[in-house]
C-alpha cells in the first residue's frame, strides 16, 4: 500500500526557509537524514520539497470560460503544503509510524493520504 | 421454521464475529467480509435443507465465505498484493476444525485513532456482533440513517487507508481498548434493554458480550478497566436470576431474593474487582489511598466495606457518567450542607484522585437515601449523555430529599429497567439497596 505524507508548513516553518538562516539548515539536515531513513528501509518511492507557497499559481476554472489566472496557492490558509513523501508500507499503522518520525510532525500537520489503486492494474 | 433454517440461525449468530473478523483480515476490507458471509450463509439455507446440515457448520460457513473471497481476489490488485498473508491464513485454516478468533483484532482495528470517534464503538457492534444499523442507532440514541452513514463511510475508511487487522503493538492498545470496553457493555446494555431474556437473540448478545469481556481480560489481564468492567458484567449477570419475579417483572434491588444470586459469579467478580483495584490505585494513586469502603461479597452474600473497588470502579466510568456522579454528588453535598464529611485532600494528590474520592464517598451517601438508580445508570453508556441531556429537560434528578420512589412495577419501560441495573458504578449501590448491613 503506497501513502503520501504530505507536509503542511506552519507560518513559522515557511519563515525559516524564508530567511534561509542557520535554523533553515538545521532543518534540511533533519530532513536528509529522514530521507536517508526512508530509503534505507526499502520503503521510499519518492517525494519532493515544493518551492515556497509565493512562489505557486493557481488556476481557478470559470463557468462558460477560460480558467483564470491567480497568483498565490489554491488555498489562503496559514499551513501550506511544504513537500511530499511517497512510501510504500503494509498497513496504517506502518504508515503513521513513518510520519510520525518526518521532522515535520512535531512542529506542524502531517496528512498521511492513500494513494489510489486503479481497479484492476 | 425448519430445522435447517433454525441451524443456520443459530451458526450465524454463533460464529458470525469470527467469520467476519477472520474474512476481514483475509481481505482487508470489512465490507467484502461481510458480504462473502452474507452469500455464505445465503447458500447454506439453499443447500442445507436438501444435504442436511453439516456436522461442523461454522467451518462449512468458513470455507464458502473463504470461496467467495477468493474469487473476488482473482480481480484485486491490492489483494493480490496481500499474497503472502493470504497464502499463510490458508494454511492456518486448512487442517483447523474450528476458526481461530480474531474478534479481538477486528475490535482494535474499529477502534483504530484514525476512525471517527464517534463511530468506533457502534462499527465494533455492527462488524462484531451483526447488529443492524437501526438497532445500533437505537442503542447510541442516533438517527438510523445518521448512523447507517457512518458506518459505511468508516468502513470505507478501513479499506482506502488499509487499517491493518493485526494485533497492534502494545503501545498503542490502551487509547484503542477504551473503545473496545465501551462497545461491549454497550452490547450488554442492550440486551438489558430489550429485556429479560427467554428471546435467543437476546441471550446471545449477552453472551456474545460476556464472552468478548472474556477475550479481552485474557489478552491484557494487566489492564485495570479491563478487569472492572468484566467485573462490574458479572456482578450484573449474577443477579440476572433475582432480577425479575415468577411474572417477569422487575424486582428492585432491595427486594430481591438473595439467595437466587450467583455466588460463583459474584466470587469471579468480586476477585476480578480487586486485581482491578490495586492496579488502578496503583497506579493512579500511589501508596497514598487510604482503604475505607472495600466492599466484599462473602459467599453467602454478606457485605463488608472498605474503598479501593469503589474508587477504582469509579475511576473505570465513562466521563458522561462520571460528570452525572458529580452533579449528583454536588448537588448531595450541598444539601447536607457544609458539615458533612468532606474529604480532606493532600495537595500531593492528583486532581484526578481528589474528584474520584470525593465523589465516591459522596455518591456512595446519596445512593443510599435513593431506594432505586435512575433511568440513566439502566443502559448502555454510550447513550447516558444524550439521555441525560434529555432528563434535564423533562424531569428533575432525584435527590437527597426528593428520594426517588420505589420504583414502581407498572412504570414506563425504562422505569422498570431501572429497578435492576446493569452499570459500573453499582458498587457502592448494590452495598447499601441489598443490604443495611452495619459497616465495620
Amino acid at each position: 500500500m503506497q501513502y503520501a505524507i504530505l507536509i503542511y508548513e506552519s507560518p513559522e516553518d515557511l519563515h525559516i526557509r524564508r530567511e534561509g538562516s542557520e535554523a533553515h539548515q538545521e532543518v534540511n539536515s533533519a530532513y536528509a537524514t529522514y530521507t536517508k531513513a526512508l530509503i534505507e528501509a526499502g520503503v521510499m518511492r519518492g517525494g519532493e520539497e515544493l518551492a515556497l507557497p509565493d512562489a505557486a499559481t493557481t488556476l481557478v476554472a470559470k463557468q462558460g470560460g477560460r480558467p483564470v489566472v491567480q497568483d498565490g496557492p489554491f488555498a489562503d490558509v496559514k499551513e501550506q503544503l511544504g513537500g511530499f513523501y511517497i512510501i510504500e508500507v503494509e498497513t496504517l499503522d506502518d504508515a503513521i509510524a513513518w510520519a510520525s518520525r518526518c521532522p515535520a510532525a512535531n512542529r506542524c500537520k502531517v496528512e498521511i493520504r492513500p494513494i489510489e489503486v486503479p481497479p484492476s492494474a | 421454521m425448519s430445522s435447517s433454517h433454525a441451524a443456520v440461525e443459530a451458526a450465524a449468530r454463533d460464529a458470525y464475529g469470527k467469520l467476519v473478523a477472520w474474512g476481514a483480515r483475509f481481505a482487508r476490507d470489512v465490507v467484502a467480509a461481510e458480504d462473502a458471509l452474507a452469500d455464505a450463509l445465503e447458500r447454506a439455507l439453499r443447500t442445507w435443507p436438501e444435504r442436511g446440515v453439516p456436522t461442523n457448520p461454522e467451518a462449512w460457513l468458513l470455507t464458502a465465505a473463504r470461496n467467495r473471497l477468493r474469487d473476488a481476489d482473482k480481480h484485486d490488485a491490492v489483494r493480490r498484493r496481500a499474497e503472502a498473508t493470504i497464502t499463510q491464513l490458508h494454511e492456518e485454516l486448512g487442517s483447523a476444525e474450528t476458526v481461530v478468533d480474531r474478534r479481538l483484532e477486528l475490535m482494535l482495528a474499529c477502534a483504530h485513532p484514525a476512525i471517527d470517534e464517534a463511530v468506533r464503538a457502534p462499527l465494533m457492534l455492527q462488524v462484531v456482533l451483526g447488529l443492524d444499523a437501526s438497532t445500533v442507532a437505537r442503542a447510541f440514541m442516533v438517527s438510523p440513517s445518521g448512523m447507517s452513514k457512518r458506518l459505511v463511510r468508516a468502513k470505507a475508511k478501513i479499506k482506502a487507508a488499509a487499517i491493518g487487522f493485526e494485533l497492534p503493538e502494545a503501545a498503542l492498545w490502551p487509547r484503542r481498548l477504551a473503545t473496545v470496553l465501551d462497545a461491549i457493555y454497550a452490547a450488554y446494555g442492550r440486551s438489558w434493554d430489550l429485556g429479560c431474556a427467554t428471546d435467543a437473540g437476546v441471550d446471545a448478545l449477552r453472551a456474545e458480550a460476556l464472552h468478548l469481556s472474556r477475550v479481552v481480560a485474557a489478552a491484557v489481564p494487566t489492564e485495570p478497566e479491563v478487569l472492572a468492567l468484566r467485573s462490574l458484567m458479572l456482578y450484573c449477570e449474577a443477579r440476572r436470576e433475582a432480577r425479575t419475579d415468577a411474572d417477569g417483572l422487575w424486582v428492585p434491588l432491595d427486594e430481591q431474593d438473595v439467595t437466587r444470586w450467583d455466588d460463583g459469579c459474584l466470587q469471579e467478580a468480586e476477585r476480578l474487582l480487586h486485581a482491578a483495584a490495586s492496579r488502578a490505585t496503583l497506579a493512579a494513586c500511589g501508596a497514598t489511598h487510604h482503604p475505607a469502603s472495600l466492599v466484599r461479597f462473602a459467599p453467602g452474600g454478606v457485605a463488608k466495606t472498605c474503598g479501593m473497588p469503589d474508587t477504582a470502579a469509579f475511576r473505570l466510568l465513562p466521563r458522561s457518567e462520571k460528570s452525572f456522579a458529580i452533579r449528583r454528588a454536588g448537588s448531595h453535598h450541598r444539601l447536607l450542607g457544609p458539615t458533612s464529611s468532606r474529604p480532606r485532600f493532600s495537595r500531593r494528590m492528583s486532581p484526578d484522585f481528589e474528584t474520584v474520592s470525593t465523589i465516591v464517598r459522596m455518591s456512595a451517601t446519596c445512593i443510599e437515601s435513593c431506594t432505586s438508580i435512575t433511568p440513566a445508570w439502566a443502559r448502555g453508556w454510550g447513550c447516558v449523555r444524550p439521555r441525560l441531556a434529555s432528563m434535564g429537560r423533562t424531569q428533575r434528578l432525584p435527590s437527597y430529599e426528593q428520594p426517588t420512589a420505589t420504583p414502581s412495577r407498572t412504570i414506563s419501560p425504562i422505569g422498570r429497567c431501572a429497578s435492576s441495573l446493569p452499570d459500573r458504578r453499582t458498587r457502592g449501590t448494590r452495598r447499601t439497596l441489598a443490604y443495611s448491613a452495619p459497616l465495620d
